[in-house]
């Protein structure tokens, strides 16, 4: 995926834990690591705008668009997903 | 009307495990019975036993000759009349061939019970769409189609073998003419009472697995969204 998620990054400099954040921005404990280790496939922009407004932050300090490195990072895809040969 | 569709997959879960079960009784004892190998006991006689063919009066009777017997159904007020000779014989060629037919249907619902009550269990999990459920109702599919052909080709090869007996010692006689049954020929030609609605179903399952995959990927895409 090419857009990445520097959640981590901005939770450091603003101090707060993922519990917190998470119980702030309403969503799963699971939910929170799945978005901070990068492995969301989509996100809402309700949780977006929770995102922001806890971390007091815009859109673009959370989300980063990274050029693929060479074609096979573009064919990764998690099971089930289209670019899966099942 | 949503607790009665909570109880559904539990139902059909219990339902398919006792099915299972029953396969599995059924085929022991086609095995048991293919071992003792049974055979019509000498001097077996029985009628003449009036019954009801066609709407018209018959009878079925079986008398011993020699050291078999012969069977004779007579129909439409004894005008005709079917004798197999030596009753023995054909009772040894349906077991012979028809045992391990039905054996084999035995095995194929047996395994088609289990898949679904694997299928059951894991709706009734929550989990429908799973790879592990792709997986089984691919298999379904692909069992029905094997087994639409396989079946086939037993059933005919029982029927052959049935027939083959019936045309060497069976008799027909209407209105006092007798017939006897001309010899098949050739190799047999598969047909089955049932197998293209099996194919039919197998192609649909196929299909549905497909949808099952295809929810699999909406799935996964719906659980990593945040």
């Amino acid at each position: 995926m090419a857009i990445k998620l520097n959640l981590d990054r901005v939770m450091l400099e603003r101090r707060i834990s993922l519990t917190e954040l998470a119980e702030k921005v309403g969503i799963t404990l699971a939910n929170l690591s799945v978005l901070k280790t990068n492995k969301a496939r989509a996100i809402r922009f309700t949780t977006l705008d929770a995102l922001c407004r806890e971390l007091q932050c815009q859109p673009g300090e959370l989300l980063e668009f990274v050029a693929a490195q060479d074609s096979g990072d573009e064919n990764h895809g998690d099971d089930g997903s289209k670019e899966d040969d099942l | 009307m949503e607790s009665f569709s909570r109880i559904l997959p539990k139902l059909f879960r219990w339902v398919f495990t006792v099915m299972v079960v029953l396969m599995v009784i059924g085929a022991v004892g086609i095995l048991i019975a293919m071992i003792i190998d049974p055979g019509l006991p000498v001097g077996t006689h029985f009628g003449p036993q009036q019954v009801d063919i066609l709407g018209q009066p018959g009878t079925i009777t079986l008398r011993p000759v020699g050291g078999d017997s012969n069977f004779t159904i007579s129909a439409l007020r004894n005008t005709v009349t079917i004798s197999i000779e030596k009753a023995g014989g054909f009772i040894q060629v349906l077991v012979r061939n028809g045992l391990p037919v039905a054996l084999m249907h035995v095995i194929f619902l047996g395994a088609l019970f289990e898949l679904l009550r694997r299928l059951f269990r894991n709706v009734e999990r929550g989990d429908s769409f799973t790879r592990q459920t792709v997986l089984l109702v691919q298999f379904v599919g692909l069992s029905l189609l094997a087994f639409s052909v396989v079946s086939a080709f037993g059933e005919s090869w029982l029927w052959h073998a049935a027939y083959g007996y019936a045309a060497s010692h069976a008799t027909l006689t209407v209105e006092g003419k007798q017939l006897h049954l001309p010899p098949m020929s050739g190799m047999p030609f598969p047909h089955s009472q049932g197998g293209s609605p099996i194919f039919f179903s197998g192609l649909l399952v196929l299909a549905l697995s497909e949808v099952f995959r295809q929810g699999l990927a909406l799935k996964s895409e719906h659980d990593l969204t945040v």
